[in-house]
């Protein structure tokens, strides 16, 4: 079944990190995709840029972004969506995803991805906003869900009855990170497999893999570990409701060779057929830079 | 929710702090949260407010990574602790974070030699902004100079929109070199000039004499050979020999830094 966007499916894809820059110039590794963390490339001109262009042109690239702080209640910044927008363009990304939570209030930024209570105030202003958001990309936006450390008490509703509803209210798309549905499941204590169930199927766009790490009290998402098997279950669940989606690896913390990090991605083909040659969707070709 | 994370107390302290309760009560800041079967109320508030400074300073260590070897481990948390008190995230990016490091350390003189760690964040804050210079759209005369002994006073150069011109009161980038070599630097104030500027992605740092610097200035202002000659002749109270005209000329050719203009 193909999502309701018509968007293709791009296969098994990494994270563009720093640290692999040289490698995948140089060696143009056999990858179906990759995603670029929007605010790293927005507003660089020198090696970044560089390199994210030369990506592109032999890629399929997606952009996600952490700052868009979609559910806070500072005005969206029309001039950081318009840039997104234009990087987008530029890199012909095939979507642009970011987060359901605030990132800070008052002007500030915490840089880090905090929850919002999941009720119907909320509801109507998250909707609000993505359908502005959405209307300055040109497309529809994609939105991934976190992992949190705590719950509000003025939550009415689960974050996957929340989801589902604003996914379809605000007509946008999904990154389910079934390694955030894992986290969250245990520091919540709710069920992963019900949570998955819940969410429209076809409005899952891509998906992302990760580890984490086992504080004792609770999990932590840090990015820095292969896989578990509990999140893989979880992820063979979903994509047999969904159907082949893109799906990326994401290590951010201690990272390895790309070849350990493609390798782990690459698991992923055990739950789901590798891109087809006939689906490969090829980066247009650009006329090189003078 | 934010003033709590950002405040660097214990959580039981943060929560009761006036910037966190004028937006609400401590006790109703633990009711508006759920216990989980693990973590009560406000440990689970912790986990975002034990995370927040972390990143704070590994933004700030990627953009310092000299600062941060002259302070080491501790003494650079205080710091990134301090100043983010004073300079939160105001930006999407973290890109931006580190803007008034310098300034603030001028201002500060907690952590150390405020003179000196001025000039050293000065001049890693100028390696970072060298790096992300945008020279697309900006035209660049690819031809190295002529050398044209005629009308030479009235001649123009062309200069790379990465460059960058610094005048520091000690040896900011002998420092930096011996930070990143695991040695101590020398923090006694010794005039120093450098030039910043980018080829193919890399920056890269000239150590400049100060006569050197002031005609590249100059040159890179637009002014002609002649009025860029004077005026680094006054900024340093005597004109520049043929010998250092001849020296700096060759040092500026060779590194890219001069064009036709």
């Amino acid at each position: 079944m193909g999502d309701r966007f018509g968007l293709p499916d791009l296969g098994v894809g990494v994270g563009l990190r720093t640290v692999h820059f040289g490698h995948v110039l140089s060696k143009a590794p056999e990858v179906d995709f990759f995603e670029a963390l929007t605010e790293n490339f927005l507003d660089t001109g020198g090696r970044p840029r560089h390199i994210l262009d030369r990506v592109s042109e032999r890629y399929p690239v997606v952009l996600h972004g952490v700052s868009m702080s979609i559910g806070g209640t500072d005005p969206l910044d029309l001039g950081y969506l318009k840039k997104v927008k234009a990087l987008a363009v530029r890199t012909n990304a095939r979507w642009v995803s970011d987060h359901l939570c605030f990132t800070g209030v008052s002007g500030r930024n915490t840089h880090d991805l905090l929850p919002l209570p999941y009720n119907e105030e909320t509801l109507r202003h998250v909707v609000s906003r993505v359908k502005q958001a959405s209307e300055v990309l040109g497309q529809p936006l994609v939105l991934e869900n976190p992992s949190s450390y705590l719950e509000f008490r003025s939550s009415t509703m689960s974050e996957a009855a929340f989801f589902a509803r604003l996914l379809v209210d605000a007509d946008c798309g999904m990154l389910l990170d079934v390694n955030n549905v894992y986290v969250s499941s245990v520091n919540h204590g709710f069920d992963p497999i019900a949570y998955l169930d819940a969410l429209p199927a076809d409005r899952v766009v891509q998906y992302h893999l990760a580890g984490h790490t086992d504080k004792g009290t609770h999990l932590l998402d840090t990015h820095s570990a292969p896989m578990v098997k509990d999140v893989w279950k979880l992820y063979a669940h979903a994509i047999a409701r969904t159907g082949p989606r893109a799906t990326l690896y994401e290590w951010d913390e201690d990272i390895p060779d790309f070849a350990t990090v493609h390798g782990e991605a690459k698991k992923a083909l055990k739950y789901r057929p590798p891109l087809a040659r006939e689906s490969r969707v090829d980066a247009p070709r650009r006329a090189a830079r003078a | 929710m934010q003033a709590v994370i950002v405040h660097p107390g214990a959580v039981e302290k943060a929560v009761r702090a006036r910037s966190a309760t004028r937006h609400m009560k401590a006790a109703e800041a633990r009711r508006a949260i759920l216990p989980s079967k693990t973590m009560a109320p406000l440990e689970r508030l912790a986990v975002y407010q034990g995370m927040y400074p972390l990143r704070m300073r590994d933004a700030l260590e990627a953009d310092y990574p000299g600062l941060a070897a002259f302070l080491g481990h501790e003494r650079f948390f205080d710091f990134v602790l301090a100043y983010v008190a004073v300079h939160p995230s105001r930006s999407y990016t973290f890109a931006r974070l580190g803007d008034h490091v310098p300034e603030f350390l001028r201002r500060t003189r907690r952590f150390g030699p405020a003179p000196f760690l001025y000039d050293l964040a000065r001049l890693e804050r100028a390696v970072t902004e060298v790096f992300e210079v945008d020279e697309e759209g900006s035209e660049r005369p690819s031809r190295p100079p002529r050398h044209v002994a005629e009308d030479w006073e009235s001649r123009r150069f062309a200069t790379p929109p990465t460059l960058r011109l610094l005048a520091f009161r000690h040896a900011a980038g002998a420092a930096l070199d011996a930070l990143k070599a695991g040695k101590r630097p020398e923090t006694r104030p010794h005039a120093t000039w450098a030039a910043l500027h980018r080829r193919r992605y890399s920056v890269y740092r000239l150590d400049l004499t100060r006569e050197e610097l002031h005609l590249l200035g100059a040159l890179a202002k637009g002014r002609t050979l002649g009025a860029a000659l004077r005026a680094a002749a006054r900024a340093c109270g005597k004109p520049l020999s043929p010998r250092a005209v001849t020296r700096a000329f060759r040092i500026f050719t060779a590194e890219g830094l001069l064009r036709e203009g």
